[in-house]
């Protein structure tokens, strides 16, 4: 096992898609953690300072967007790499997203191999090898 | 266009009710006339016993201070011209050397009559008191024709004058009386006092009424051209005048304004509409009908002028030989002849002039100016009321402001919408009286207002959506559209808003954009499951573990996906009403262990409190456990903390399953409870993160509970939890229960089932045993003894029983037939399907009795006979009446059913064959449909509303094709018979088939 090169924050209340982020990025040498609410999101990000955050939109007691403005808007947690998950799918969260000051936003159901493929490309140019 | 000028000044001065304005412009009226005119004053001039006063209204600047006043001719009626100053020193005290050289020209202002006819009190104005217009001139002064023309002036101007004079007064008086009333009021006089000053003052208030009347009446044509025609039959001197108008087809004439010196009292005037053939004879005039001493003018046809004579000879009773001389002139306007002046005067000597002429000309363009001002006048009242009936019949609300924006009118729908008071928004800028904001409550900045955009683009704005406060507070979304006003100069002079409330369609809006956002959640976060790990599953080399893990994540929410399209499928079909459910008689147990089983792992929060013993339900137990899942589901999410959840379930007053689940969650706000059950309504957004579901759950829940004959509602208290209760219907096993006497109709069961069987039967033992045998068919049943219980049952009933099973002999005073002819002649209870059950006597016809065959023509004789046998069976006598209006036929059926030993009558018609058939009672009807007057059809429905023919079988005979409500008429309108000892379940079940279409 390599040594882990980078941390990885998953947010999502739906078990499964955890799992399936989880699935999708536990053969590259990331360290994973995860949260199941927009508090835990909130508190893990801020203790554990993961390089990039998986982050689902619709979580019970924070949502997302709430997330990523705090995190946003504090400079302890500013750089770190928001990737907004949505199944909403309408414009309007693509436009909340990116008001919120999440740097990359994609819309569920996605493929695997894409999200791995920005997870990857994101944290090359972040100067963090993948 | 000089003269028509003059004529709009003038009414404008008559419409006018302020003194130094009149005067004012008369003056400048007078100038206008007459080059020569140095300067002039308008006056007022009292005098009473002791004194005299001169006020001045308005006045020249060069004219001469006190010139007037030291007239000597002060009180003088009639005009007076002075061509040389100089030459007059009696009449000139004290005048300066200067004005030695001019003339003068005195005018007083005389008014002949009270102004106001209708008023009791003369006009003060001419109680000692005179208006004047002294004019200077330069020496040698005007024409005649000029003073003459100011002569006329001053007689318009005394109207005008008089009129507004008399308002002042008037309104004087009234103020005057109101501080009076003020003080009466403090000083404390007595209720008669009050009430006298109070009746005073309405006087007055008619009598200012009616000056405002006469003053609109300026342009009331009648008035201004009667005013026309005096003046000018007192100025030329004549003996009478009218004034007549064309209709616009210039087929009737109208008098409009007439007056004689001789005869001031004349008949009414009058409208004469002229015949083709009184046309035709027009050129064959006598004598009688023609005018004295008249020139056919040029400008009018000549048809119209016979027209005009015919009649005004009889109106003035003049006649072409009477001596003296009558003028005609045209009344035009644009070119287009309007009427006539007609000018008359008996003296011999009266020869019209040249001038005469001319001058008619002159007043005959001011009388069509007054013509047109009145038809404008009209046509903007009308506009104006068609306008006034639009704006209060829309359902839009509208506004106008002025140029700052404050309200100056609103139409009733305006203030519907607002629920404000006309009081509380007049004068007020508008967007602060409707207190209107941006759609989410966030003010506007003035220059985005609509008001203000359609002021800056002169133009009206598109539709916007803001929010208005109600007058009771309630926020309000309203699509607003503002547009400027702008007067005939195109100057804008103030906004029009329209407005409407779509507060409803909004939220409509909102809801199903919420509703599309969260479907489109809810379908895709499964989606992205199954779709991301199948791929992983076809991309990646996997152990047997990880891809067991997998799979079950992908089946688990595949399933979930499955869920939620069943939720959106259930809610569609329930609200189209094509749910169909499957009602059993099933334990509260058995409902609720499945339930419990899905919440295994949440099971030690959820305690139930369920006595044994309950009865049995009678319910769709799949749809039940849907429910109570989807009940407990919410509970335990609304408790995030891990709270009790109870379950109750206990047998209510009403004999209904009460079901409770409680929770002491969360709570829902009051606002939200009215709502909860409407399909995808959420507390708000921020449960919806929380709760994930379809927001369909509470919905299809009601529809499941409703459709049981239940209630769902709810109990709850914010930040305390909530209660959510429903009722079920329970199946009724011990049928004695019901076997109610007579007396005590209250304890009447209750149908609560479409599957309801009603039995009326008399024997309990034996209703009982038709019960059991229904039961095992899958129905439900309620037992009465009486046809008076069954109807009063029915008549309360919401829902109607699938079928009724009636004995003949019952308790109480009616019997089987009583209820049946009821039923049958019920119109919402003919529907339903009776069988009839009956002891087997001597009078039983057979199976079928009662009932209706139907055959189509042309008919097949075997199957005739066979349908006969059918339901004449067993029967000796087998007579037989043939209802039908065809002879031909009637004589087919006669030969072929008496050689088969049937005894036949026949009936031409629908009302003979009902006679024959209550007189001889006959075994059978064969009965055709399409008969003249009464059709088979009233002939059925009286054959089953009468007890002596109500069990007569009929068989239908027709050529008719058969519409499916006929079908289902004919069908319902037929009792089904059964013999008692012939009850076996099969057999019960057979007919059930027959009445009800089938058991499913």
């Amino acid at each position: 096992m390599k040594q882990p090169s980078a941390t990885i924050l998953i947010a999502d209340d739906e078990d499964a898609l955890r799992l399936l982020a989880y699935e999708t990025l536990v053969d590259e040498s990331y360290e994973i953690l995860e949260a199941s609410d927009g508090n835990e999101a909130l508190e893990v990000a801020q203790s554990q300072h993961p390089v990039l955050i998986l982050l689902d939109v619709a979580m019970p007691e924070l949502t997302g967007f709430e997330v990523c403005q705090l995190l946003k808007g504090d400079p302890a947690t500013a750089d770190i790499i928001i990737i907004m998950l949505t199944a909403h799918g309408q414009n309007s969260d693509r436009e909340q997203a990116q008001a919120s000051g999440a740097d990359h936003f994609m819309t569920k159901p996605f493929s695997p191999a894409q999200l791995l493929r920005l997870v990857r490309e994101v944290l090359q140019n972040s100067g963090t090898t993948g | 266009m000089q003269t028509e000028n003059l004529a709009i000044q003038i009414l404008d001065l008559l419409g006018s009710l302020d003194l130094n304005y009149i005067a004012t412009q008369t003056l400048l009226l007078a100038h206008a006339q007459s080059n020569h005119l140095v300067s002039g004053q308008i006056a007022l001039l009292q005098w009473d016993a002791t004194a005299s006063c001169y006020i001045k209204l308005a006045s020249d600047s060069a004219f001469p201070a006190d010139f007037a006043t030291n007239l000597k001719f002060s009180s003088t009626p009639e005009p007076i011209f002075v061509p040389h100053l100089t030459a007059e020193p009696t009449l000139v005290a004290g005048l300066s050397p200067e004005l030695a050289n001019q003339s003068l020209f005195w005018i007083p202002l005389r008014q002949t009559k009270p102004l106001l006819a209708a008023s009791n009190e003369p006009p003060a104005l001419f109680e000692g008191a005179l208006l004047v217009i002294c004019l200077q001139f330069e020496v040698e002064g005007p024409a005649q024709t000029i003073l003459d023309n100011l002569t006329r002036l001053g007689s318009y101007v005394t109207i005008a004058l008089a009129k507004a004079h008399e308002y002042q007064r008037v309104a004087n008086e009234y103020s005057k009386l109101e501080a009076m009333r003020k003080t009466w009021n403090q000083l404390w006089f007595t209720v008669e006092d009050k009430q006298k000053a109070i009746e005073r003052l309405l006087a007055r208030n008619q009598a200012l009424h009616d000056i405002g009347l006469a003053i609109n009446s300026s342009l009331d044509l009648k008035e201004v051209l009667t005013r026309i025609v005096n003046e000018t039959v007192n100025m030329l001197g004549v003996t009478r005048g009218a004034i007549a108008l064309w209709s616009e087809d210039n087929h009737n004439i109208r008098i409009l304004a007439e007056h004689s010196t001789n005869n001031p009292t004349q008949q009414d005037l009058t409208e004469i509409s002229f015949s083709d053939e009184e046309d035709a004879n027009l050129d064959r005039l006598d004598d009688a009908n023609q005018l004295p001493g008249l020139n056919f003018p040029s400008d009018i046809s000549h048809d119209a002028v016979r027209r005009l004579q015919r009649l005004l000879t009889r109106y003035w009773k003049l006649h072409a030989t009477d001596s003296g001389g009558t003028l005609i002139t045209a009344v035009r306007w644009q070119k287009q002849t309007l009427g006539a002046i007609v000018l008359n005067h008996p003296a011999p000597d009266r020869n019209f002039s040249k001038e005469d002429h001319d001058l008619l000309t002159l007043i005959a363009g001011q009388a069509a100016v007054a013509i047109e001002n009145a038809r404008l006048f009209k046509a903007v009242t009308d506009e104006r009321n068609r306008s006034r009936a639009i704006l209060n019949s829309i359902a839009d609300g509208v506004f106008t402001t002025d140029l700052d924006f404050k309200i100056t009118s609103l139409n009733p729908a305006a203030l519907q919408l607002t629920k404000h008071a006309a009081s509380a928004l007049i004068g007020r800028v508008y967007s602060e009286a409707l207190g209107i904001s941006d759609r989410d409550g966030k003010p506007i900045i003035s220059e985005a207002s609509p008001g203000f955009q359609a002021i800056k683009f002169r133009a009206a704005t598109e539709p916007r959506i803001f929010q208005i406060k109600l007058a009771n507070g309630q926020p309000a979304l309203i699509a607003l559209v503002a547009a400027p006003i702008t007067d005939s100069g195109d100057v804008i002079s103030g906004v029009v808003g329209v407005f409407r409330d779509v507060t409803r369609e909004q939220e409509v809006v909102r809801m199903k954009d919420e509703f599309v956002s969260l479907v489109s959640h809810e379908l895709r976060t499964p989606m992205a499951s199954v779709l991301g790990f199948s791929e992983l599953i076809l991309t990646r080399k996997l152990t047997e573990s990880k891809l067991k893990l997998y799979v079950e994540t992908i089946h688990k929410e595949a399933q979930r996906l499955s869920n939620l399209i069943g939720d959106f499928l259930d809610i569609q079909r329930m609200e189209a009403g094509r749910q169909l459910y499957n009602y059993i008689k099933v334990d509260f147990d058995t409902v609720l262990r499945p339930v419990l089983d899905i919440f295994t792992t949440q099971r030690e929060r959820i305690e139930v409190n369920v006595p044994e013993n309950l009865p049995p339900l009678w319910a769709d137990p799949d749809r039940i456990v849907q429910t109570l899942t989807n009940l407990v589901s919410n509970a335990i999410k609304y408790s995030p903390n891990g709270g009790q959840v109870i379950i109750e379930a206990w047998l209510n007053q009403d004999n209904m399953l009460e079901i409770a689940v409680k929770d002491f969650g969360l709570g829902i706000p009051q606002e939200a409870q009215g709502q909860l059950f409407s399909k995808f309504y959420r507390v708000d957004n921020t449960d919806r993160r929380e709760i994930g579901g379809t927001g369909l759950g509470l919905a299809i829940s009601r529809e499941i509970i409703e459709a049981h004959g239940g209630k769902i509602w709810l109990d709850s208290e914010l930040g305390h939890g909530s209660t959510f209760t429903f009722t079920l219907p329970v199946k009724h096993s011990n049928p004695h229960k019901l076997l109610g006497l007579p007396q005590i109709a209250q304890n009447l069961p209750r149908l609560t089932n479409s599957r309801t069987v009603l039995i009326v039967e008399d024997n309990a033992s034996l209703g009982r045993l038709i019960g059991t045998h229904l039961e095992e068919g899958g129905f439900y049943y309620e037992l009465v003894p009486s046809a008076e219980q069954a109807m009063q049952l029915l008549e309360q009933a919401k829902i109607l029983p699938a079928t009724i099973v009636l004995d003949i002999s019952l308790a109480g005073s009616m019997d089987g037939w009583d209820l049946l002819i009821y039923l049958k002649t019920s119109p919402h209870l003919a529907t339903i399907p009776v069988i009839i059950s009956t002891v087997q006597d001597n009078r039983v016809r057979g199976l079928n009795l009662g009932q209706v065959a139907y055959l189509s023509k042309p008919l097949n004789t075997r199957k005739l006979i066979e349908a006969i046998n059918r339901v004449t069976i067993n029967h000796p006598q087998r007579n037989i009446l043939v209802v039908d209006d065809d002879a031909n036929l009637r004589q087919l059926l006669k030969e072929t059913l008496t050689q088969q030993d049937f005894v036949v009558a026949t009936a031409a018609s629908g009302e003979q064959g009902l006679k024959l058939a209550a007189q001889n009672r006959p075994d059978l009807v064969i009965l055709d449909l399409m008969m003249p007057r009464m059709d088979g059809f009233q002939v059925l429905a009286h054959l089953r509303s009468h007890r002596e023919t109500i069990n007569i079988p009929v068989v239908i005979v027709s050529a008719k094709e058969l519409t499916p409500a006929e079908r289902e008429y004919l069908h319902n309108g037929l009792a089904f018979f059964l013999t008692k000892s012939e009850y076996t379940p099969q057999r019960i079940r057979q007919l059930l088939e027959h009445s009800i279409g089938g058991v499913e």
